[in-house]
This record gives structure tokens, C-alpha cells and sequence, in this order.
């Protein structure tokens, strides 16, 4: 008794821990980006219950919350904390996923979809017990010559995501002669790129530019820019051959993509702050940009980056001031 | 003449360093020594400019003090993810000509081709004090350069400060060993209540770790006795 009453305590306090790190996530981005991901989360919501009603959109919907909890599960960096608490390890994890999949579970109910909502139970218990975690030992032996040397977020983000960019880039050279297909491919790695700017570089990174903020916003702009480029040409170029009457939707596609990059790169230093992690900040924008894919609720997206991109800039500069101001 | 005067900075409602005065004269190797939590990094990060002080003034020979001329070495290194140690190193401007990565590395032996979150904490330590050595700014401000080094890396480190020196560069550093402050300082500044209590000279250095630690070896061995 006294055992089980210790393990709902401890299984209590870190649940509890957690919603207290969601919190000051949320703090940390400000009233009206929580609006705004309030907005996504219920607008998700809708999407994945309308999905839930069709016959395959259940099992699509339930893989893909399958494989993003995976994902979590693979990649966390907790799991030598969680044991050396003395935790029942399986338990807390297993808690942990299905508290956080509750919303899911409801809509699952709801929709009367007991099959699916057991097996993602099932799934997240079979998960708890994995104990693996990817050793990046071996990685990084290569290296990137289109990438230039002070370009470290994309020399980072490359190695990190090495082989699923190099899927995806394949992919969407194999599938140049189908309409769309390529730059929907693009749309996607863009989103990849832009988690390569969610962690913050030191202060002492920062300041080697030895360049007041405008400059340095420009410099690192124009850096990215032509990395984006070098990285995006053979796709682009090659939609443009196959596609020749439709040039214009790359170019588009091209434009639009820049701008996005340049929210990336300025909602970044707009909270810059030394050694910080923005996945929150980050989150946001990423679902920006792929929320310009979803049908309808796209077209309204288009001018948001750019709006956003103006703010971020003005925020960025002052921000900025504070490690640069030696450089006027 | 690196002049602080009237220095006060704080952190929020909190002061930690209130009035501060302290002369750091060029081309010699200042020691800052204090117990944890003395202020020893809030005056770091105030000379260079990462905290706004609330009063006072830093002046480099009566002008300003500007960051274009400090290099600045952090007790906690942080590295950006999936780095290897030489595009680490890349980032850093060549500004001496004699600068040679390859020394460095035979050195320090640190593997450049490794990415960084695979070093152990003295190999990142050495890398870091490598990159802002790049630098080659006229002052050096090094924060726990010693901490998780190595005994050869630190008699390595030690050889480099006085050569450095040499050079005419200023350097401050603080550590928690008296000994490599005394092994390599001209000057030890002590920094206790928020203020710059005591300095000891290079030919007062025997006396020092009385003077700091006499009271508290007197209390441990009563309370020991007892």
C-alpha cells in the first residue's frame, strides 16, 4: 500500500513537472502567440475529429500520433534523470504519453474508434519499455562544402537531419516530372530547416561579426539566403524544365520560401538570449509554414510571414542591441 | 589603465557588486579570487558589457571601456549541437598571424574532427580558450580557465598566460585554486562583500593563504576539537 502510494506521488510530481515547463513555455512566448497556438491546437482538433469520422482517417491519425510519441520517446533527454530518481521508469513513461495523448483519446471516443484508441494505448506501453537512445558517436565525419563555414546552423541542422533531408531531397528530384510533387517536397524540408534555428549560439559566437544589428540581421540573412539557394536550385531548376509553361509556380514557391527563411532566422534573434533553447518560439513558425499547405486556411496564411518577418525584425534589432552595441 | 570606479550592478533588486573600485594595470596578470557567489562573474560580465551597471564606470586609459578590445572566456562552455571542434575553431577569425590550429591541437590534443558534445569537459574548456585566443585581443578575461583541466593542460595553460603577458597582454583571471593564482599572478584582488577587500602583491603572496583561509582554519579546528 505504502508502495503504491509512493508511486502515485512520484508519478504526481512529474506530471506535475511538466505541466509547470508547459506553462513557462507559454509564458515565455508571449499572450498573443499563445492565442495564436491556441488557435492551431483547436483548429487541429477539428481537422483530426473530421478525419476521425472517415473509415482510413482513424488509422492515418492514429499512426501519425503513434509515430510523433515514438519520435519524443527516441529523442528525449531525460531518461538517465528519470532512472537515477529511482522512478519506475516503464510507468512514468507510459503515464507521461497517455496524460499527453488524453485530447486525442477523447476524440477517439467520440468517434467511437475503441480499436484505435487501444492500440495507441497499447503502442505507448509497448514504447515505455524501449530503452534506446540514437549515439551521435559516430556522426559528423563527413562534410559540406556548399554550406559556407559560418553558416553553423545549417552545417548543425544538416548533420542532424542528414538522412532524412537526403530522402526527401531524393525524393522530390525523382518525382520532378509530376506536378507539385517536387515543391511540396521543398515545402517540407523548409520546415526541417527552420528547426536548425531553435537553438541559440553563445554570446561570444554572436559578437565575432564584431557588426552593429542591422548588419548583422543582413549578414546572416544574405548568408542564409544563399545557402537556401544552393540547397533549392537543382529542385527548382529541374521543376522548371519539366514544367516549363508553369515557371511562375516555383518562382513563387522560391519567394515565399525566403520569406519564411527570414522569420526563421529573425523570430530567432527576436528572443535571442545566450545558450537558449526556442523549440516553443520555433514550434510556432514551423506550423506557420506548413499550415500554408492546408487547403483554404493557406491562402489567408500568405501575408502573415511577411508581417511577422517586419516585427521580428524591428524586435531582433532591439534585441540585439544589448550584445552588439559595442560595434556602432 | 583598466579603471572601475564606483562600480554597482545587480541582478534584478539583488546588488553583488556595490562601489567597486579596482585598477588593473596593463600587460600583467590580475588574480580575482573570492568564495562562490562573491560577484567574480557579474564583474566579468560587467566589464564586458553582458550586464548594464547600475552605477559606476569602466575606462580603458580615461576612455570607455569597448568589448572590440576584451576576449572573454566563460566558466560553463556552451557549444552549438553537431559541431565538430573545427568548424568550431573556423568560426573564429584568424587575427594573428601566428596563430597555428595545428600547435593547438598537438597541444591540447583535442580531436578537431569530432563533434564537440563528445569532448569531455576540460577537452571543451581548452577548445573555447583556444577559439578566443584566435582573438588575440589586448584583454584577456578568463573565467575558471582552470576548472576540469588536466595537470599537463594546466601547466600548459599556465606557460601560455606568461607568455601572453609577455606580450603585453592583460589578463584576469579567477580561479578556486590559490595555487595557479599565485603560480602566475602579479597582482591577486580579493572580492568579498560585494567590494574589493584586499590586494595582494606578488611579494605579499606567502602570506595570502593565511590571511584568507587563518580564521576559518582556526574554526574548523575548534569545532574539530570539539
Amino acid at each position: 500500500m505504502k508502495i503504491k502510494f509512493i508511486f502515485v506521488f512520484v508519478l504526481f510530481n512529474f506530471l506535475k513537472i511538466r505541466l509547470i515547463q508547459l506553462k513557462r513555455e507559454l509564458i515565455s512566448l508571449g499572450w498573443w502567440r499563445v492565442i495564436l497556438i491556441c488557435l492551431f491546437v483547436i483548429l487541429s482538433g477539428w481537422f483530426i475529429y473530421k478525419e476521425m469520422k472517415i473509415f482510413p482517417g482513424c488509422y492515418y491519425i492514429t499512426g501519425f500520433i503513434g509515430l510523433i510519441t515514438a519520435m519524443i520517446h527516441i529523442y528525449r533527454k531525460d531518461k538517465i534523470f528519470i532512472l537515477i530518481t529511482g522512478a519506475e521508469t516503464l510507468k512514468i513513461y507510459f503515464a507521461e504519453y497517455a496524460f499527453f495523448s488524453i485530447p486525442v483519446l477523447v476524440l477517439m471516443a467520440l468517434t467511437i474508434h475503441w480499436y484505435c484508441l487501444f492500440a495507441l494505448l497499447c503502442f505507448d506501453f509497448v514504447l515505455s519499455f524501449i530503452n534506446y537512445t540514437p549515439q551521435q558517436k559516430n556522426r559528423g565525419g563527413y562534410t559540406f562544402s556548399f554550406i559556407p563555414k559560418d553558416n553553423f546552423e545549417w552545417i548543425s541542422g544538416i548533420r542532424k537531419n542528414s538522412w532524412f533531408l537526403s530522402g526527401l531531397y531524393l525524393l522530390a528530384l525523382a518525382l520532378l516530372k509530376y506536378p507539385y510533387a517536387s515543391l511540396f517536397i521543398l515545402w517540407i524540408m523548409l520546415a526541417i530547416i527552420a528547426s536548425f534555428y531553435k537553438e541559440c549560439e553563445p554570446f561570444d559566437i554572436i559578437n565575432l561579426s564584431e557588426l552593429p544589428p542591422k548588419l548583422f540581421i543582413l549578414q546572416k540573412l544574405k548568408l542564409h539566403f544563399k545557402s537556401y539557394f544552393v540547397f533549392s536550385i537543382p529542385i527548382l531548376a529541374g521543376y522548371c524544365i519539366f514544367h516549363i509553361q508553369t515557371v511562375w509556380e516555383a518562382l513563387i514557391i522560391f519567394v515565399l520560401s525566403l520569406i519564411n527563411l527570414s522569420l526563421f532566422i529573425l523570430s530567432k534573434y527576436a528572443v535571442y538570449e545566450p545558450k537558449q533553447d526556442l523549440s516553443a518560439n520555433n514550434l510556432l513558425v514551423t506550423l506557420i509554414h506548413l499550415c500554408m499547405l492546408v487547403p483554404v486556411i493557406g491562402q489567408f496564411l500568405f501575408p502573415v510571414p511577411l508581417l511577422m518577418s517586419i516585427r521580428a525584425y524591428r524586435k531582433s534589432l532591439h534585441n540585439l542591441n544589448l550584445y552588439l552595441d559595442a560595434y556602432y | 589603465m583598466l579603471t572601475i570606479k564606483n562600480l554597482t550592478a545587480s541582478y534584478g533588486k539583488d546588488s553583488v557588486l556595490e562601489n567597486l573600485n579596482l585598477d588593473i594595470e596593463e600587460g600583467m596578470i590580475h588574480g580575482l579570487a573570492g568564495i562562490n557567489g562573491s560577484g567574480k562573474t557579474t564583474l566579468f560580465h560587467t566589464i564586458y558589457g553582458f550586464i548594464k551597471p547600475d552605477a559606476g564606470t569602466i575606462q580603458l586609459n580615461e576612455q570607455p571601456l569597448s568589448r572590440k578590445k576584451i576576449a572573454f572566456l566563460e566558466t560553463q562552455n556552451y557549444f552549438y549541437s553537431n559541431i565538430k571542434g573545427k568548424e568550431y575553431l573556423d568560426l573564429f577569425p584568424d587575427s594573428t598571424s601566428t596563430f597555428s590550429v595545428k600547435m593547438w591541437q598537438e597541444l591540447f590534443k583535442f580531436p578537431l574532427n569530432d563533434l564537440i558534445e563528445n569532448y569531455s569537459t576540460g577537452m571543451k574548456k581548452k577548445l573555447a580558450l583556444t577559439g578566443i585566443l584566435k582573438l588575440d585581443k589586448p584583454i584577456l578575461l578568463l573565467d575558471e580557465p582552470f576548472n576540469g583541466i588536466d595537470m599537463e593542460a594546466v601547466r600548459i595553460i599556465e606557460k601560455l598566460l606568461l607568455r601572453l603577458k609577455e606580450k603585453g597582454k592583460t589578463i584576469i583571471v579567477t580561479s578556486h585554486i590559490l595555487e595557479t593564482l599565485t603560480a602566475i599572478c602579479d597582482q591577486i584582488h580579493i572580492l568579498e562583500n560585494k567590494n574589493i577587500t584586499r590586494i595582494y602583491r606578488k611579494n605579499e603572496f606567502e602570506g595570502i593563504e593565511h590571511d584568507i583561509f587563518g580564521e576559518m582554519d582556526e574554526k574548523l579546528k575548534k569545532w574539530m576539537n570539539d
